[in-house]
């Protein structure tokens, strides 16, 4: 029975320590490099009760001055150097998951990068099309050295108004008994991505690695280029960018706590709460992610352009 | 899901080139990177004389492309039609649904010039005919 017991123990033990890795998967941080901290959550559709899929999400170098992603059609003087990768995808090697949530730390090349596209291969049968951001998206700087956080990413659908799009009982049903050629088909959507700051239930950077840097990026709005996947197109904010002013800049990923910080070092008036900070394209605030909930703390360091900053209802 | 739609995109008021701006746009979105298309003439000088306006351009290099997807099967078809509707729509087009033999008609025009005057005179009347469609 005592052999019983302990067995049990050991194996529980096993289970504990493999969590416990799995939670504090550190990566070392390179001088040369960048790093792209953004947790990206599942999609959610309506089939038979509330269904989630994993989302994969792709960035690519930008070239602002031409509007495309770097060494594409309209910036095929500006590629990126032999051997460097213009792409990187979140989608495997998370460093921490829950469910379909997963948390991710690509190490990039210090660049501009644009948020390409978000999707999933098998998604196109359920009308989740994959989608490429080339009418709309934001680009962001990610600095040598750093932790770029980019937040929370939310992929969610787009409906227009075509009867064919809805997920329906029948059509699931027609799906399963003719298969993917025969049976009826929903038409896949474009999909647009929200993107929020990390809160507290969120999934979080293994303890080992909050003493990094943190840097807050200021994403630009309205960067375009090709629609090199192929898939469907759209804003990354949809319907709702088109009235949007290309060049504006957003704080989506600061933690609110930073954003009043900052709005106080600044000397701008409003109203602070749930606002979103505006600020020039170049500028970033960074931080420690292990003070972000420490506001008495005195000694978190706040550092932004020193361009005026105004105070913008929240528009993503 | 039927077949194919037939309808036009309006937006009244708008100028020849840059209807034709536009077109060409959604359409090199709607080709992807598979095919060579406006941006691969971008690229290419020896294809595109900067001496026309890019309207100009489009006609010379052949318009009756942008009209109807290029890929061969359905589903890709249905994908490229869609994308064109999402970019255009993006730059303030709305869709409207005519008969089928009025469409017809017009893709059975030979000269790719006059083809594209009909388009455009579909598309930039003050006073839209036939039903808006959903993007």
């Amino acid at each position: 029975m005592k052999k019983i017991f302990r067995f049990m123990l050991l194996a529980l033990m096993g289970c504990l320590s493999v969590t416990a890795f799995a939670k504090d998967k550190s990566i070392e941080i390179k001088p040369d490099r960048a790093y792209l901290l953004v947790q990206v959550d599942p999609i959610e559709y309506q089939m038979l009760g509330t269904n989630r899929m994993k989302m994969d999400v792709g960035f690519a170098r930008y070239d602002v001055a031409r509007n495309d992603i770097r060494g594409g059609f309209k910036s095929s003087e500006n590629p990126v150097p032999e051997g460097e990768s213009v792409r990187t995808l979140a989608r495997k090697k998370p460093i921490a998951k829950d469910g379909k949530r997963r948390l991710y730390l690509l190490e990039v090349e210090p660049d501009t990068w644009v948020i390409e596209s978000v999707g999933v291969s098998s998604g196109g049968a359920l009308g989740v099309g994959s989608t490429s951001f080339s009418l709309g998206s934001y680009h962001f700087e990610a600095k040598a050295g750093q932790i770029t956080d980019l937040g929370v990413f939310v992929p969610g659908r787009e409906l227009s108004g075509n009867p064919d799009e809805k997920v329906t009982a029948g059509k699931v049903f027609g799906m399963a008994l003719l298969g993917p050629f025969g049976g009826p088909k929903i038409e896949p959507v474009p999909l647009v991505l929200k993107i929020r700051e990390r809160k507290a239930d969120d999934l979080q950077l293994p303890v080992s690695m909050q003493e990094h840097e943190i840097t807050y990026p200021a994403f630009v709005y309205g960067s375009s280029f090709g629609n090199y996947g192929g898939g469907l197109v759209n804003r990354i904010d949809g319907r709702e960018g088109r009235t949007r002013a290309t060049g504006e800049t957003v704080y989506a990923s600061m933690p609110g706590a930073l954003k009043n910080e900052m709005a106080e070092t600044t000397e701008v008036s409003g109203t602070v709460e749930g606002a979103s900070i505006s600020t020039p394209a170049s500028s970033s605030v960074t931080k420690r992610a292990g003070d972000l909930d420490n506001e008495e703390s005195g000694s978190d360091e706040v550092v932004a352009d020193d361009e005026p900053v105004s105070i913008t209802e929240p528009v993503i | 899901m039927s077949a194919r739609d037939y309808y036009y995109f309006n937006k009244p008021g708008v100028d020849r080139d840059t209807y034709l701006e536009d077109r060409l746009a959604c359409d090199e979105l709607a080709g992807g990177a598979a095919r060579a298309d406006y941006g691969a003439a971008l690229a290419n000088p020896a294809l595109y004389n900067n001496n026309l306006t890019v309207g100009q351009n489009a006609v010379a290099a052949g318009l009756s492309g942008f009209l109807i997807a290029l890929m061969g099967n359905r589903e890709n078809r249905r994908l490229q039609w869609k994308i064109e509707r999402i970019c255009l729509a993006d730059k303030g087009y709305r869709r409207f649904e005519v008969e089928k033999k009025l469409i017809r008609e017009i893709e059975k025009i030979e000269d790719e010039g006059e083809q594209v005057d009909r388009y455009f005179e579909l598309a930039s009347r003050p006073d839209a005919i036939g039903e808006e469609m959903y993007e």
